[in-house]
């Protein structure tokens, strides 16, 4: 009760300087929510790269076939007379891959056949994937209807297809997809199932993905459309010959992906004259985003801190003012009976309570903000939870730390002569 | 049964760069529960200074202050506040009211100070006094729109908010003019008669004069 009757008697102390008490606020209130803001803005950016991150397996090792530089100078250059190039990761390099390096479990090939997918009514600029049965399994991508590649399929290069989410939406808004046939690049596909809704991964690409895309055996991609493709265009071609454009590693330890990769990345090497293949291991993107999210939170830390330090300065000016403008009540007090405890209680609780106010404002303040933002920007806003009590928390230590020097300054004047104080 | 306040030899320095300032220097007195003293002197004869060593918000640099047997001295600050809420009640010569705050709650400014916290029991207490003091009516005035007369009562009231034995009224007429002067001094008077102890410090010789013990300081010291 007499703690109740305490804030009730600080906040009657603020009110009667209320310009005052809410000029003193604000720099509280402005550094809590921009830390609001920016814990939850940031918060909404990094579950979406640690998704996509995670999407992309993180036993995994994504090796992609790139063009070597003498074929994209090529590209560049516009050749008046026509070409053929050949690089990148082949299927002798995967089965020397599974041979060599003991710790990968799985080697998954991923082709991408620059083919259209269509239905007689609608067309798609779905990404045609040529795989295995082994892709559900490997990139952890779940079968929402029917079923997905078999080894049977493979084995008799079945025209055959499974669709990602959204294609089967496009292609097939009103029926059941499954039995159906698309085409792809003109030849007859039957449509054996639909996949999870997975979304983007953190890979670049066609393959970055997976929703919009149509999957076909590999073998049935080989027998149908060969390894070469060809784009022509004012009397030249460009066949460029690629036999898988990903493979991914499944490795059986985390421990091992570093080691494995840095293999990989040598076997083919070894294997290849030209520089035409990367490695991308997704737990390290994920190691280096952490890392990156950390110095990103120091960053953003140091910032909060210092606006809350620029609060706390404000909370002190006020005060310091407050007990100069005070000088005669502190000496009535004292003649009254308070001793100088009580007088340092008085003050720190007026500042502490303006902090506090001013956290509570702020924690208001900064989510109204973010969700303007969130709205604007068509984000999903999501609050980090812990902001919350860590944001009334600080601005609360911030305003009694700032508070002590004013307090103590008022439970130091000697009465007397605070009494005569005009 | 000892005396009220016993003083002895009491003396106040004020060190300063060019030489210590002695306000008070051997300032030997006794007072009586239920007296009625003022204290006059010429400005700067050290006798603010002496009320408030007698109210504890000045400690004395030499000599003995005994408050009820009790030397005062020996206490420590909190002691001495405690010991200031219950048994002391000071009056300004310029009020000294908080301007924000409604005559009853300056009153009940000190109300927290006080042992017996309860908040509504004080309040009545607050009432009662302005009433006695004849400000039943203004309860919810603030100071501005009071006159001085009027906000020296409350500031009567406010000294007797925890009934102490002992009032300490410094300069309590210099800001009013003559009537209201008179009022106050009888208020005190009447204060007086219920019992309490009361120590004026004026420079009016007509006020001092009506109080039955004079005591006059001159240059610190005590004046025959």
């Amino acid at each position: 009760m007499k703690i109740v009757k305490f804030w009730i008697e600080a906040f009657q102390n603020l009110l009667l300087h209320k310009t005052r008490s809410f000029l003193a606020m604000l720099g509280v209130v402005f550094g809590v929510s921009s830390v609001i803001c920016m814990l939850s803005i940031s918060e909404v950016a990094r579950r979406d790269v640690v998704t996509r991150i995670e999407r992309m397996g993180l036993r995994n090792i994504i090796l992609d076939s790139v063009k070597p530089q003498r074929v994209r100078k090529r590209e560049e250059e516009r050749s008046t007379s026509s070409w053929t190039a050949s690089y990148g990761i082949t299927q002798k390099d995967l089965e020397i891959l599974k041979d060599n390096l003991p710790s990968v479990e799985a080697v998954l090939p991923m082709r991408l056949i620059l083919r259209d997918v269509s239905t007689t009514f609608q067309n798609s600029d779905a990404s045609v994937v040529a795989t295995t049965s082994e892709y559900g399994e490997i990139m952890e991508h779940g079968i929402r209807e029917g079923r997905f590649l078999c080894p049977v399929d493979e084995g008799q290069a079945d025209s055959i297809c499974v669709l990602g989410h959204d294609t089967a939406r496009l292609l097939f808004p009103l029926s059941d997809s499954i039995g159906e046939i698309v085409k792809i690049g003109g030849d007859p596909f039957t449509v054996v199932g639909v996949l999870e809704q997975k979304g983007q991964t953190g890979t670049q690409g066609a393959l970055s993905n997976p929703d919009h895309a149509a999957y076909i055996p590999y073998s049935t991609a080989l027998a149908r459309f060969g390894t070469r493709q060809v784009r022509s265009g004012q009397g030249v071609w460009e066949s460029t010959e690629v036999e898988v454009n990903r493979a991914v590693l499944r490795v059986s330890d985390v421990g091992h992906l570093g080691p494995v990769a840095q293999a990989s990345l040598n076997l083919m090497e070894s294997r290849h004259r030209l520089k035409d293949v990367e490695a991308t291991i997704p737990h390290a993107l994920l190691k280096e985003h952490q890392l990156a999210e950390r110095i990103f939170m120091w960053v953003m830390g140091s910032i909060a801190s210092l606006s809350l330090l620029v609060g706390g300065i404000g909370i002190m000016n006020i005060m310091l003012a407050n007990v100069a403008e005070r000088r005669q009540e502190i000496g009535v007090r004292r003649a009254l009976g308070a001793t100088r405890s009580e007088i340092v209680k008085l003050f720190l609780g007026e500042s502490t309570l303006l902090g506090g106010l001013g956290g509570l404002l702020g924690l208001g303040m900064g989510v109204l903000i973010a969700l303007v933002v969130g709205t604007l920007a068509q984000w999903n806003v999501a609050f980090q939870p812990v902001a919350f009590p860590l944001g009334f928390g600080v601005s609360v230590v911030v305003a009694l730390l700032f508070g002590t020097l004013p307090a103590f300054r008022a439970a130091r004047l000697d009465p007397v002569l605070a009494l005569r104080a005009e | 049964m000892p005396a009220q306040i016993e003083v002895q030899g009491v003396g106040k320095e004020y060190p300063m760069p060019g030489g210590s300032v002695y306000a008070l220097s051997d300032v030997s007195l006794t007072l009586e529960a239920g007296e009625f003293v003022s204290i006059v002197g010429s400005s700067g004869s050290g006798k603010s200074t002496f009320l408030y060593l007698l109210g504890f918000m000045i400690r004395p640099t030499s000599g003995t202050y005994r408050f009820h047997g009790q030397p005062v001295q020996d206490l420590s600050d909190v002691e001495q506040a405690r010991l200031r809420g219950k048994e002391i009640g000071f009056v300004f010569q310029s009020f000294h009211l908080i301007p924000q705050l409604n005559v009853v709650k300056n009153v009940m400014l000190g109300a927290r100070y006080l042992a017996n916290g309860d908040a509504r029991a004080q309040e009545r207490t607050a009432r009662t006094l302005l009433e006695r003091v004849g400000l039943s009516h203004r309860l919810r005035h603030r100071p501005f729109e009071l006159s001085n007369g009027e906000m020296q009562r409350v500031a009567v009231a406010r000294a007797l908010l925890g009934n102490p034995s002992l009032i300490l009224a410094d300069e309590p007429t210099g800001n009013l003019d003559e009537n209201t002067g008179n009022e106050i001094f009888n208020l005190l008077a009447a204060l007086n008669r219920e019992g309490k102890t009361v120590v004026v410090v004026t420079h009016n010789r007509a006020i001092a004069e009506r109080t039955p013990r004079t005591i006059t300081l001159k240059n610190g010291r005590v004046s025959a």
